[in-house]
């Protein structure tokens, strides 16, 4: 954990918890000689790696250890002395005199170190501050080592080493070897610290943050020195053993992209069989010689997954045993968890299933993301995949682990249901055809009667990718880019595309795919608009039509500010071109608000998808970003050739009144207050039917596209 | 665990106090910054200026357009934050209970923050 020499960080390391015994042996006072020590080690860091190692290392660290204490002392009761000059009162004793009741302690180094351990560890900190101090005071670790294993900022680790070694001099925690009565249970929590130390950088180990999985190693070592001074301890030996066991799998746990993976699926080659023999033969050892504790049985349980070569030669029963036992004596929802697991691999996933239905009242699991993955996975090898899709998604979201959440999340995409047909894609055909002035190209998938999706602003036939997949297992999805867009080249020159002419292309592709049975269409914005022109003039070819939120400008009561808009948009294209004409029609929507329409929470021919990147923070949903890259070379003939005609566009209401084809307006329950929005509602209103409400906004088709899809077919299919 | 606790408030709630209270209002969020200093919680924190300075930044027309103003229109605007890294949601909670805004119309929001490690599955 430290850019220096290893050699000469290992020694450092290895010496700092004698030296910091030997001082506060001489002196008390904990939290100055730990400040001591730490300067010590820095100016060793500094000096050995260039003038050499000393001869005496320990006697070098603490004879500096010890100047540095003597001259702090004398600067603080010079401090205090100048303080106290104008003032009442003795000044207080130097506590290099000694501090009263103060023992020289008994033992050697050996016991310093335990001395420590329990000092750092003491019931009165809390596990963060047990943590750190133990880092620090044991471990010889530096304040900004700890802070950068930890993600905190480095004063944040120094206020919390400082607030424990206050703490210990608060309760009058003394620097002596714990009375036999305390002995077991202060073990424990030294234990417990050791273990979380592990764990915080196991759990890492697969991230990119090598400092935090050094953690790793730094608790195998303290663990390692602890069973060196306590060699007949069974749970020391079954710590050790368990972290050995479980650290034999680092190479194999992650994929080299960082995704987990199970402990079933490892490839075991890549486990590290010295450290599972030395654990196998730790943890057997300690069982044949101590009462098993919780430790211990958990390294057993790990030493019969390291004995099995392949995952299909796991002793199961032995491992359910094994935790029936553990479950016995150190009960918790965990071991239950875990438990479950192994009885579905005995007994099958109905009885592990069984066991964590005993665990839907516990508390100290609520909101816990390991029950459900848990039951989700038994789910799955019960061969109920909806129910265990649910379960991975609920992991999913209650996780705060990023490549637990990576997983998860992969397990419900793969249980997802195929399509009809045993397929997960439709093929998609692709054609073009000739129309007078372009030729346009389109899309076709699915099977079924034919649904013909017409995109409006710069969109082509790919923004309904996700619209179509959906659907294509009920109808035969169509879809088109429009003349002048992306793959519809023209013929000639640009010029102002009327709603005619639109019109006539969807008519025309229509007789190619459609025949002569009427279809059922969807158009978005413009699109929308071009539905209604074509279910006036070609009545017979549509049976229904779901215009979402056209732009009919003209509709609503400030149609006159919206002609002004227009007007400066054809005029600033003229001069300034595309860009600067855009700005001005995106203006015009900011510029609505005061201008009798509600207020505009947001605007556009084609509006920005709500409530999309929640989960990357990123308010622009990324499917559509991608999309409307693509779609920027449209831009110019959007603005340039088609919005004037479309802003302009006046439905024929009374045709439409009396067309044989059903016309359903249709607006985003986002969109409310939009210019769309309520242009689309006013239009309804003429027409005399409700609008039907869709999921999302302007441009939910592509943020829901199964929602959107549901309700399509819903209003397609009624009536 | 790291949590967030995302600050809501009222615009213009400090300009209602008198200046009594609005120095008494400060001291607290000093005196709870203070305290999460000194309890080796606190992580990070900042706060933001006014909502009306903001420009936010949505895909129109395939384009980003630009307005003036925040995300949201809503009578609580995001006002700052506070990261802390304490030992469970029960203390997160507790320290953004605390928090003044709270009593002015506002509201505290905590939140787990996303953490890169991964248990072994």
């Amino acid at each position: 954990m430290t850019t220096l020499d290893p050699d000469v960080g290992d020694l450092l390391r290895g010496l700092a918890p004698r030296v910091l015994g030997r001082l506060v042996g001489r002196h008390g006072q904990f939290d100055d000689c730990e400040d001591a020590v730490q300067e010590a080690l820095l100016a060793a860091a500094m000096q050995w790696p260039r003038q050499g190692v000393p001869d005496n290392p320990s006697a070098w660290l603490l004879t500096v250890a010890d100047r540095r204490l003597t001259d702090e002392w004398r600067r603080s009761q010079a401090r205090r002395d100048r303080e106290a000059a104008g003032l009442t009162g003795e000044p207080e004793h130097s506590p290099a005199e000694g501090t009263p009741g103060e023992q020289p302690p008994a033992g050697g180094a050996e016991d310093d170190t335990l001395k420590l351990l329990f000092l750092c560890c003491h019931p009165a900190l809390s596990p963060s501050s047990q943590i750190a101090l133990t880092l620090r005071a044991v471990g010889g670790l530096s304040t900004t080592q700890i802070a950068q294993a930890f993600l905190v900022p480095e004063a944040t680790m120094a206020q919390r080493i400082s607030r424990a070694k206050q703490r210990i001099k608060a309760t009058g925690a003394r620097f002596v070897m714990a009375p036999a009565s305390e002995r077991v249970q202060r073990l424990q929590a030294v234990l417990q610290v050791l273990y979380l130390i592990f764990n915080e950088g196991y759990t890492a180990s697969s991230g990119p943050d090598l400092l935090r999985a050094e953690l790793t190693a730094e608790a195998i070592r303290l663990t390692r020195a602890l069973h060196e001074l306590l060699p007949n301890d069974g749970e020391v030996t079954g710590l050790l053993a368990l972290m050995l066991l479980t650290d034999a799998h680092r190479a194999a746990r992650a994929g080299p992209d960082g995704a987990l993976i199970p402990l079933v699926a490892q490839d075991r080659t890549r486990w590290n069989r010295a450290a599972i023999d030395e654990g196998i033969a730790l943890v057997t050892g300690a069982l044949t010689r101590s009462p098993p504790g919780p430790y211990q049985l958990q390294a057993a349980i790990a030493a019969v997954h390291g004995e099995a070569v392949r995952a299909e030669d796991t002793d199961w029963p032995q491992i359910v045993a094994l935790y029936q036992l553990l479950a016995r004596i150190a009960p918790n929802p965990m071991i239950t968890l875990n438990q479950a697991v192994a009885v579905a691999m005995v007994d099958g996933p109905r009885a592990g299933l069984a066991l964590l239905a005993l665990l839907d009242e516990d508390q100290r699991l609520a909101g816990n993301h390991r029950l459900a993955a848990v039951r989700a996975h038994l789910l799955e090898r019960a061969g109920d995949h909806p129910a265990a899709r649910d379960a991975y998604r609920e992991a999913t979201r209650l996780t705060t682990s990023r490549p637990e959440q990576r997983y998860l999340e992969s397990q419900a995409v793969r249980l997802a249901p195929a399509q009809p047909g045993g397929k997960t894609m439709e093929s998609t055909r692709t054609d073009t055809l000739k129309v007078p002035g372009a030729t346009l190209y389109y899309e076709v998938q699915g099977s079924g009667s034919v649904l013909l999706l017409i995109c409006g602003g710069i969109y082509d036939a790919r923004t309904y990718g996700g619209l179509a997949q959906q659907l294509a297992d009920r109808y035969t999805v169509v879809a088109y880019d429009r003349r002048g867009n992306s793959r519809s080249p023209l013929d000639g020159p640009p010029e102002q595309l009327s709603m005619t002419v639109q019109a006539d292309d969807a008519h025309r592709l229509l007789n190619v795919v459609a025949g002569d049975e009427p279809a059922d269409v969807f158009g978005n914005s413009s699109g929308a608009m071009i539905g209604l022109e074509l279910a006036a003039r070609h009545p017979e070819q549509v049976r229904a039509l779901v215009a979402h939120e056209p732009p009919v400008f003209e509709m609503l009561p400030n149609r006159d500010y919206w002609r002004e808009i227009i007007k400066s948009v054809e005029d600033t294209f003229a001069k300034e071109g595309a860009g600067p004409a855009m700005q001005v029609f995106n203006a015009g929507f900011g510029g609505e608000q005061g201008q009798g329409g509600a207020p505009a929470n947001d605007g556009g021919a084609q509006g920005p998808p709500e409530e999309s990147g929640s989960e990357t923070g990123v308010p622009v949903d990324k499917h559509l970003t991608e999309i409307s890259k693509a779609m920027e070379k449209n831009m110019e003939f959007f603005i340039g050739y088609e919005t004037p005609p479309v802003a302009r566009y006046v439905p024929d209401i009374a045709t439409l009144h009396e067309s044989s084809a059903r016309v359903v307006m249709a607006v985003g329950e986002a969109s409310e207050g939009t210019p769309m929005y309520r242009a689309t509602v006013a239009l309804a209103q003429q027409l005399g039917v409700q609008p039907a409400v869709f999921p999302g906004d302007h441009g939910g088709f592509a943020v829901h596209p199964d929602a959107f899809a549901a309700k399509l077919h819903d209003v397609l299919s009624s009536a | 665990m790291k949590y967030m606790l995302l600050i809501y408030n009222r615009p213009g709630f400090a300009e209602e106090l008198s200046e009594q209270e609005r120095t008494a209002v400060f001291g607290e969020v000093d005196a709870l910054m203070r305290e999460l200093t000194e309890s080796g919680e606190l992580v990070a924190g900042q706060a933001l200026a006014d909502p009306s300075t903001a420009r936010t930044i949505r895909l129109r027309v395939g384009q980003p357009a630009i307005t003036d103003g925040p995300f949201m229109e809503s009578k609580e605007q995001f006002g700052g934050y506070v990261t802390v890294d304490c030992d469970n949601l029960e203390r997160a909670v507790e320290i953004a209970a605390r928090w003044p805004d709270v009593r002015f119309g506002g509201a505290m929001e905590v939140r787990a923050v996303m953490d890169e490690s991964g248990t072994e599955l």
